[in-house]
């Protein structure tokens, strides 16, 4: 459930980053709850919720979804198709 | 399909759907004005606290009625209010960006230009054909075991495959005919020994949970990031991998 006074930003975590992202959402004491486990992909879906007006969780947040964009720049492709044969 | 790149601004094509940077380089400049930043907060935080030290410092000195203070009297000395009250502020202003260990990693072993070298040599200035058959077979054989290694179970007969797959590349005459400075060469053997290792210890179980060392994942992200620079990207059931 969404706290007051928040925004919610929903973060689909791979495994490899995972230690490092959740290591700066406790830093940072950022609320937050693990949504959905995707197992077939090794991906955590955590939603994070930022106090409003706070700008060093706006800039914890950016620090988190830069990680994760260069992440995907590396290892994610075009397809996210499981079946590897046709990946 | 064209995108902004978040470096330079410029407009560019995009080779993969989820590109961010025009080049190599916008990426790299990108990764060093982070770091650049990171630097620039810290610095910013050691002076600002060296100039409210001095300016405390300063107040005690100005201090008309202070007389010679004793040794207690130095451990009832207290921050001066403006400073006390600044501290949350300063906080909740100045965040040192974190950064991760795993993308270190793969940027220490990209960095390494000789292999974007070597390929841009045998690809784009020799047309090497071999080269070209070779490497695309292997990036996608590395997307496989990537994706295999993240799922949730893998088959034993699907490892085998491509167990088999890097075998017929190792036959071929396109692997026999590679370019002495292909940057991959010795890596397709290793690759497939170390899978027949993994299919020989579990060959009775249908399936199982199949995961890379961290080093061998780096490693392997890295080589795929390299080829996808120069060579087009080939579904599995796309290529043939026995070359007669």
């Amino acid at each position: 459930m969404k706290p007051r006074n928040t925004t919610e930003e929903s973060l689909k975590v791979p495994a490899d980053v995972l230690i490092d992202i959740l290591g700066i959402i406790v830093k940072e004491s950022l609320k937050h709850e693990i949504t959905q486990v995707i197992e077939s992909r090794s991906i955590v879906v955590v939603a994070v919720f930022l106090d409003n007006g706070s700008l060093k969780q706006q800039r914890a947040l950016q620090n988190i979804q830069n990680i994760l964009e260069e992440y995907r720049e590396y290892r994610w492709s075009d397809s996210e198709d499981i079946n590897w044969r046709e990946h | 399909m064209e995108k902004e790149c978040q470096y330079c601004r410029e407009t560019f094509t995009v080779k993969r759907i989820d590109s961010v940077y025009c080049s190599r380089s916008c990426r790299q400049m990108a990764y060093m004005e982070r770091k650049m930043e990171k630097i620039r907060v810290a610095k910013t935080q050691v002076i600002e606290i060296g100039d409210k030290l001095q300016v405390a410092v300063l107040q005690l000195d100005a201090s008309p009625e202070m007389e010679q203070p004793s040794t207690d009297s130095y451990l009832k000395i207290e921050a001066p209010k403006e400073i006390a009250s600044a501290k949350p502020k300063k906080e909740e202003e100045n965040y040192i960006p974190v950064d991760c260990a795993f993308l270190d990693a793969i940027r220490e072993q990209t960095d390494n230009c000789h292999n974007q070298e070597a390929l841009n040599n045998c690809i784009n200035i020799h047309m090497d054909v071999s080269a070209y058959w070779v490497g695309q077979r292997l990036r996608c054989l590395i997307e496989c075991l990537l994706v295999l290694s993240e799922a949730k179970y893998a088959k034993v007969a699907d490892l085998m495959e491509i167990c088999n797959a890097f075998t017929h590349i190792t036959r071929s005459v396109h692997y026999k005919s590679l370019p002495t400075i292909f940057p991959y060469t010795d890596d397709i053997p290793l690759l497939r020994d170390k899978l027949k290792q993994v299919c020989l210890k579990i060959q009775k179980a249908d399936e199982i949970k199949f995961r890379l060392d961290k080093e061998d994942k780096i490693q392997l992200i890295a080589t795929r990031y390299e080829l996808a620079q120069y060579i087009s990207k080939k579904k599995f059931s796309q290529l043939e991998f026995s070359y007669k």
